[in-house]
């Protein structure tokens, strides 16, 4: 069910005007700070807000456009939000039970549909209590299930580890990865680039209302082409599948790092790390010490970030290609770097974070 | 410092119910309240009550749906216009029934022309009497109830597949229930207690019209023993409405 969607409208001083296009099956993220208006986008394209100007179409069933404006109820888009807002005065199976009661199954068969997916979601032994009764990551987990099994033909997801204590939140992601992987065409909004990594196939970076960046998910959160996305999302990515000590790079090299705990060993994972967390030396091969992960490069491109100097490489190992790390200009004027200086880039492996990816 | 005036408010509350206690006659009152024109009005009184408040149910739960989620203009002078009775002197409220419902009044000559018959100074001018007194506290314990929780809930249900109708149903009425039982007594008290509307529009005819608040001032003119045993029935009743269904939100504020 490809999603096409053109979205506009304006409220006080914020205005809103974005259009993009989400393939079947996949999953784009809307990454952006908050006020930059990603859940006005989940609003408007769930119904629930009203739009100015909107032109959204859904497989072949257009569901705004000019002179026309489906009722959220008619979407057959699921929505699940950071709280899961499960109703309080009914049980979790109830809950579920909730989307097919409502599309005309009869009890016994709406419970039936329910108690499936809290299988699926692993939560089939909180179906008959009552959502009080729940932690906040079991409560998700029923929401997420209950989202589902209204079979929504768009699945829109605004934070949903935000409210998560840090505990429950891979569980989640790692459980969210899983259903998407064969499920509905999905929207996710965040503000963190790593739920774009772990679930997002795209990702369109938002501010103040406009898409300023889109494209794959590693390309984009691992070079960014604009300072904006950078400063959200400036993160030195590295593809590869997880091993126990970290990641095996295509071209078979390990990075060395901290496995996160909804990482799965030999699937397709990426190790993260902050610019900032890279040491810059000379290359003079006399350097030794505890880091694990040193590899020798050359400078390719020097540019001020801020108070600090970001310095990108080139060369050396396929993965080490486009790396960033963060000097201070005192560091720079030392080194005598410059573009084409030969350099040797190290990581502590307590630095570098290794997360489930999307292939 | 706050204890002095608090002390005497409490005073203010209690001790009337104390004099009360001190005049009766407490051996006497088996006696005084099983006559039939006591239990005449007190059949009345809970027959009306109830009536009045399925009333106030049946109109003030869409009302206060209407009010809580509109986005029309113009709400806002809605939801005080919905206050009025609240602040009206009930007697004022009942002349205005009068003039409304009355063998004159515009309304009344369409009730009398379409089914023959007169409101006023009837059983059903009673329950009407009361209604208009009591709704307001429905309307806005449900107001309330309904603006705290947002609606967010309401929304996603819809996304769920829910039309409006079963939105309301399966969503926003259990939502609302606590509110709804506060709600409920709340009005029925204020119904039980109603006197100044009903004695001008419904008269005080024993049998009829003569609930349990008019048969006290009529007693205490009579036969004073009498109206004092009433009168603490009264307060009896009202102190097993309230410890029955004691009202939520008057325990330290909401949840």
């Amino acid at each position: 069910m490809t999603l096409s969607a053109r979205l506009a409208l304006s409220r006080g001083t914020f205005s809103l005007d974005v259009e993009f296009t989400v393939p079947t099956g996949t999953v784009l993220a809307l990454l952006g700070p908050n006020g930059s208006g990603k859940s006005t986008v989940l609003g408007s394209l769930a119904g629930l807000l009203p739009v100015a100007a909107a032109d959204v179409t859904l497989a072949d069933r257009r569901l705004a456009g000019p002179g026309l404006d489906l009722a959220p109820h008619a979407r057959r888009i699921g929505l699940l939000s950071q709280d899961a807002l499960l109703f309080p005065h009914l049980s979790a199976v109830d809950n579920v039970a909730f989307a097919p009661r409502s599309a005309g199954q009869s009890r016994v068969r709406a419970r039936e549909i329910a108690a499936q997916w809290l299988t699926e979601v692993d939560a089939a032994e909180f179906a008959k209590r009552r959502p009080g009764q729940l932690s906040g990551g079991q409560q998700q987990r029923v929401a997420i299930a209950r989202a589902l099994a209204s079979a929504p033909e768009l699945l829109l997801l605004d934070e949903p580890f935000a409210a998560l204590d840090v505990d429950s939140a891979p569980a989640i992601r790692g459980l969210l990865r899983r259903v998407l992987r064969d499920g509905p065409t999905t929207v996710l909004v965040t503000h963190d680039p790593l739920d774009a990594l772990a679930l997002a196939d795209h990702v369109a970076v938002l501010a103040e209302g406009r898409i300023v960046e889109r494209g794959p998910t590693r390309e984009v959160l691992g070079a960014p082409r604009t300072a904006f996305t950078a400063r959200i999302a400036g993160l030195n990515l590295v593809a590869g599948v997880a091993v126990a000590e970290g990641l095996r790079t295509a071209s078979g090299e390990v990075v060395t790092g901290l496995l996160s705990p909804d990482t799965v060993l030999d699937e397709a994972a990426v190790a993260v790390f902050e610019p900032s967390a890279v040491a810059v030396y000379p290359h003079d091969g006399a350097h030794e010490g505890s880091p694990r992960n040193t590899v020798e490069t050359t400078v390719a491109g020097l540019e001020p970030h801020g108070p600090v100097i970001r310095l990108r490489v080139a060369g050396g190992p396929p993965w080490a290609s486009g790396l960033s790390a963060d000097l201070t200009p005192a560091a720079v004027a030392d080194l005598a770097l410059e573009p084409g200086s030969p350099v040797t880039l190290s990581v502590k492996a307590a630095m570098v974070a290794v997360h489930p990816a999307v292939d | 410092m706050l204890w002095f005036p608090a002390v005497l408010a409490l005073a203010l509350v209690v001790l009337p119910v104390v004099g009360l206690l001190v005049r009766s006659d407490l051996t006497r009152f088996p006696a005084l309240l099983v006559t039939p024109s006591s239990l005449n009005a007190l059949q009345l009184s809970v027959l009306t009550a109830a009536l009045s408040t399925v009333a106030c149910v049946l109109l003030g739960v869409p009302l206060a749906v209407v009010l809580a989620r509109s986005r029309l203009p113009g709400v806002r002078l809605l939801r005080s216009v919905v206050l009025l009775p609240l602040v009206l002197p009930p007697v004022v409220g009942g002349l205005a029934l009068l003039y409304l419902l009355g063998r004159k009044g515009f309304l009344g000559q369409l009730v009398n022309w379409l089914t023959g018959q007169q409101v006023p100074f009837t059983t059903a001018a009673v329950v009407v009497a009361q209604t208009f007194v009591a709704m307001p506290f429905l309307v806005v314990s449900l107001e309330g109830a309904l603006r705290g929780s947002g609606d967010r809930y309401e929304q996603v249900a819809a996304t769920l597949g829910a039309r409006p109708w079963t939105v309301f149903r399966r969503v926003t009425l259990p939502l609302l229930l606590p509110a709804l039982g506060s709600g409920m007594v709340l009005s029925f008290a204020r119904a039980l207690g109603e006197f100044g509307a009903t004695i001008t529009f419904a008269g005080s005819l024993e049998g009829v019209t003569r609930t349990l608040p008019l048969e006290v001032y009529t007693q205490a003119e009579v036969d004073t023993d009498s109206a004092v045993a009433l009168a603490l029935l009264l307060i009896v009743v009202a102190v097993v409405v309230i410890a029955v269904a004691r009202p939520r939100s008057w325990e330290g504020g909401l949840r």
